[in-house]
C-alpha cells in the first residue's frame, strides 16, 4: 500500500532506492564474498547526506527527519544489509550527540559525522554486559582534567572505521554509576581488537575495541557523570527504529527475490507460483512486509512528531526482525537447493537476517520493554 | 553565466499504456518522471555554474504535477525555476509550446545559455529546442556531448555526437541553445540536504496569458494528431527443410525472386 508520505520523503525514497540500484546492488555480492568493507559505496552514502539524516542543517545535517530515515535504511538494506547497519549505527551515534553534547562537541564530533566525513560507532556491550548494560565494567576514573579508561569493549558494528565512538563507562561503583563519554579514533591506548568472523553481515566490521589507560579530557564526557545508561537507552530507542527499517528492506528483498523466481521457475507444467503452496508462502512474506512496513513507519511518525515512541519503536523492531528471518526462510524454501548455493542473493539474507533479532536488544528484551511499556498505558 | 534548462515530463516507459479514442492516451495508468535527456542538460548546466558561477533557472511547461520533475532538477542544485501552467499551452503542439517556453525565457531578461535535452523519451520529435532557437533568435547546436565555455564565457566549443562514433567540433558564441545527448555526462543523485530545501526554492506560475503568449491550444498548433495506435506486428517465417545443399540453393533462391534484396 501507499503510506502517506510528504513529497521530500518520497523524493528521498526514490532517490536512494535508484542509488541503491544503480551503486550498491551490482556491488553487494562481491563485498560480502570478501567480507570487505564497502568503503567506496559508504563515501557516496555520507556525501549524499545519508549519515546524519536527523541532525539539523546548523551541523550539518538534512533534518530530514525519522520517516525518511526509515525509508532510506529499507532502500538500502533491500540491496544490502550490511551497508544499512553501518548507516544505522552512524546515524545513532549522531542522537546522542545532538541531545546531550555542548556546542563545542556538536561543531568538533557531530559535524563531521552528519557531513559524512566518517562514520560513527556505538560502544556499549562487553563481554560479561549485554542485554544487561548496568553491569558493565568498564571503567572510567577520573584523574585531574582527564578519564582514564580501562575495558574491553564486544561486537562494536564500525568499531575500525568510526571517526568518534560513543563509550558507554562506569565511572562509580552504584549501579546507575555509568557514563557516556565521546572518544576520537586514534586515541592513545584505544586499540582494535579482533575482528568478529559472523554467520552474516560480512560487509559490515565488528570488532572489540580494547582501551588501555586511554586518556581522553573531561572535556570529553557527553551529558553529566552518572547519565551513562540514560544517553544508551535514548540512543537504542532511535537505534530500533533502525534495525526494524534494515529488516523491513530485507523482507522486501526476500519478497522481489522469492516472487520473480517462482514466476520464472516451472515444475509439474507451471510456474511454481500456480501450485497453491508456493503461493502461500508468497502471500505470508507479502503481509509481513506490509505489516513491518506499518508498524516501523508508525512508530518513526511518532518519533518525528516528538512524542514517546519506544513501545513502538520495539513493537516495529521484534515484529520485523522476527518477520525477516521468517520470510529469509520461506524465501529460501523456494528457491530449493539452488537457495542454498552460496551467491544466490537469498542465502545472504537468510544470514544477515538472524542478527537482527538480537542486536540492538534481543527479540526477549523488546518483550521485556513493550509489557513494560503495555502496563504503563493500562 | 545565466543559464536556463528546459525540463520536461514524459511517462516512465515501464507504465501501462491505454489508447482512449483516436488520438488519446489515457495518462491516469501512467507514472511520470523527469525526461533523461533533460536529467542530463541540468547536470551539464550545473556543472557550467559550478565552474563559471551564475544562476540555473528551470523552465517546464505542463500539468500541476510537472512541479514534481522541477523539484528534483532544484534538490539537484538548480536556483529557481518558472512553471508554464495552462491547460490550453498543454492542448497545444510542440509549437505552442516552445512558444510559451520562449516567452518564459524572454520573461528573465538575457540569458546566456539555454539547455535541454535532444529529444523527449515519449513523442521522440527533437523539435522544442530548435524552435526555441529559431524563435529567440538564437545560434544553436543539436547531439551535444561535450561543451567547453571559452575564458571569456562568451565563446563555446562544442563536442556534436555524428553517426557512426564520430564527433564533430564546433565553435559559436553564447546566447545559444544546446541540445543535449546522452553520454555527456552522469547526472548526479540530489543530496538529501539538496531535497531537504528544493520545496523552499522559487517556483513562478505562469500562465499563457501572464506571458503573452499567442499561440496557444490546437489553433495555435502547426499540427494535429489523427490517430495513434499500436502497430500490428507481423510474424513471417518460413523453415526450410531438406538437405543443406538443397536448402541453401532454395534460400538464394527465395531471397532473390521473392524478397528481391539480393
Amino acid at each position: 500500500m501507499d503510506l502517506p508520505l510528504t513529497d521530500e520523503q518520497m523524493m528521498i525514497r526514490d532517490m536512494v532506492r535508484e542509488f541503491a540500484h544503480g551503486e550498491i546492488e551490482p556491488y553487494a555480492q562481491d563485498y560480502n564474498t570478501r567480507g570487505e568493507y564497502p568503503a567506496e559505496i559508504l563515501k557516496k552514502l555520507g556525501g549524499l547526506g545519508l549519515f546524519g539524516m536527523m541532525v539539523p542543517e546548523a551541523y550539518g545535517g538534512a533534518a530530514a527527519g525519522a520517516v525518511s530515515y526509515s525509508l532510506a535504511l529499507q532502500e538500502i538494506a533491500r540491496a544490502c544489509a550490511s551497508v544499512a547497519v553501518t548507516l544505522s549505527v552512524t546515524n545513532l551515534s549522531t542522537e546522542p550527540i545532538l541531545q546531550y553534547g555542548t556546542e563545542e562537541q556538536k561543531r568538533k564530533y557531530l559535524v563531521p559525522l552528519a557531513s559524512g566525513e566518517h562514520v560513527g560507532a556505538f560502544a556499549l556491550t562487553e563481554p560479561e554486559a549485554g542485554s544487561d548494560p548496568s553491569s558493565l565494567k568498564t571503567s572510567a576514573v577520573k584523574k585531574g582534567r582527564s578519564y582514564v579508561i580501562n575495558g574491553t569493549k564486544q561486537f562494536i558494528t564500525n568499531g575500525s572505521h568510526a571517526g568518534v565512538i560513543i563509550l558507554i563507562a562506569r565511572t562509580s561503583a552504584d549501579r546507575n554509576g555509568c557514563s557516556a563519554f565521546l572518544i576520537p579514533s586514534g586515541a592513545k591506548g584505544l586499540r582494535v581488537g579482533k575482528e568478529e568472523r559472523k554467520m552474516g553481515l560480512l560487509a559490515s566490521n565488528t570488532v572489540e575495541l580494547v582501551f588501555e589507560d586511554c586518556e581522553v579530557p573531561a572535556a570529553n564526557l557527553l551529558g553529566k557523570p552518572g547519565m551513562g545508561l540514560k544517553v544508551a537507552l535514548g540512543a537504542l530507542d532511535s537505534g530500533r527504529i533502525g534495525i526494524a527499517s534494515q529488516a523491513t528492506g530485507m523482507i522486501g528483498a526476500s519478497l522481489s527475490e522469492a516472487l520473480s523466481y517462482a514466476s520464472e521457475r516451472r515444475q509439474f507444467g507451471k510456474a511454481i507460483i500456480r501450485h497453491q503452496s508456493i503461493g502461500n508462502m508468497i502471500a505470508d512474506i507479502a503481509v509481513e512486509h506490509e505489516a513491518a512496513r506499518l508498524l516501523t513507519w508508525s512508530a518513526a511518525g511518532l518519533k518525528d512528531r516528538g512524542v514517546p515512541f519506544s513501545r513502538e519503536a520495539s513493537i516495529a523492531k521484534l515484529y520485523a526482525t522476527e518477520a525477516a528471518n521468517r520470510s529469509a526462510y520461506r524465501a529460501l524454501q523456494i528457491f530449493g537447493g539452488y537457495g542454498y548455493i552460496r551467491d544466490n542473493k537469498i542465502e545472504r539474507i537468510y544470514r544477515d537476517a538472524r542478527v537482527t533479532t538480537i542486536y540492538e536488544g534481543t527479540s526477549e528484551v523488546q518483550r521485556m520493554v513493550i509489557a513494560r511499556e503495555t502496563e504503563k498505558l493500562a | 553565466m545565466k543559464i536556463v534548462v528546459l525540463v520536461k515530463e514524459v511517462p516512465d516507459m515501464e507504465s501501462k499504456f491505454k489508447i482512449v479514442g483516436d488520438a488519446k492516451i489515457d495518462e491516469s495508468q501512467i507514472a511520470f518522471k523527469m525526461n533523461d535527456f533533460d536529467e542530463y542538460a541540468v547536470e551539464a548546466a550545473l556543472q557550467l555554474k559550478e565552474k563559471f558561477g551564475g544562476e540555473v533557472v528551470i523552465v517546464s511547461s505542463g500539468p500541476d504535477r510537472v512541479t514534481k520533475e522541477v523539484r528534483q532538477a532544484f534538490a539537484m542544485g538548480a536556483d529557481w525555476g518558472i512553471h508554464v501552467s495552462d491547460p490550453q499551452i498543454d492542448e497545444g503542439d510542440n509549437f505552442v509550446v516552445a512558444g510559451a517556453l520562449v516567452k518564459a525565457i524572454e520573461s528573465l531578461g538575457g540569458v546566456d545559455l539555454v539547455m535541454t535535452g535532444v529529444q523527449a523519451e515519449d513523442d521522440q520529435a527533437a523539435l522544442t529546442g530548435v524552435f526555441v532557437a529559431d524563435m529567440l533568435n538564437f545560434s544553436h547546436c543539436t547531439n551535444v556531448v561535450k561543451i567547453e565555455v571559452g575564458a571569456d564565457q562568451k565563446s563555446l566549443t562544442i563536442n556534436r555526437e555524428l553517426e557512426g562514433g564520430l564527433n564533430e567540433v564546433l565553435e559559436m558564441a553564447t546566447p545559444a541553445v544546446l541540445t543535449i545527448q546522452s553520454g555527456i555526462n552522469q547526472p548526479r543523485y540530489p543530496t538529501l540536504p539538496g531535497i531537504m530545501k528544493a520545496k523552499k526554492k522559487r517556483l513562478d506560475l505562469k500562465k499563457a496569458a501572464d506571458l503573452g503568449v499567442g499561440a496557444i491550444g490546437e489553433a495555435g498548433s502547426k499540427t494535429k494528431f489523427h490517430k495513434i495506435f499500436f502497430p500490428v506486428s507481423e510474424h513471417k517465417a518460413e523453415i526450410i527443410q531438406g538437405d543443406a545443399k538443397a536448402a541453401a540453393k532454395t534460400l538464394v533462391d527465395k531471397l532473390r525472386n521473392e524478397a528481391k534484396v539480393i
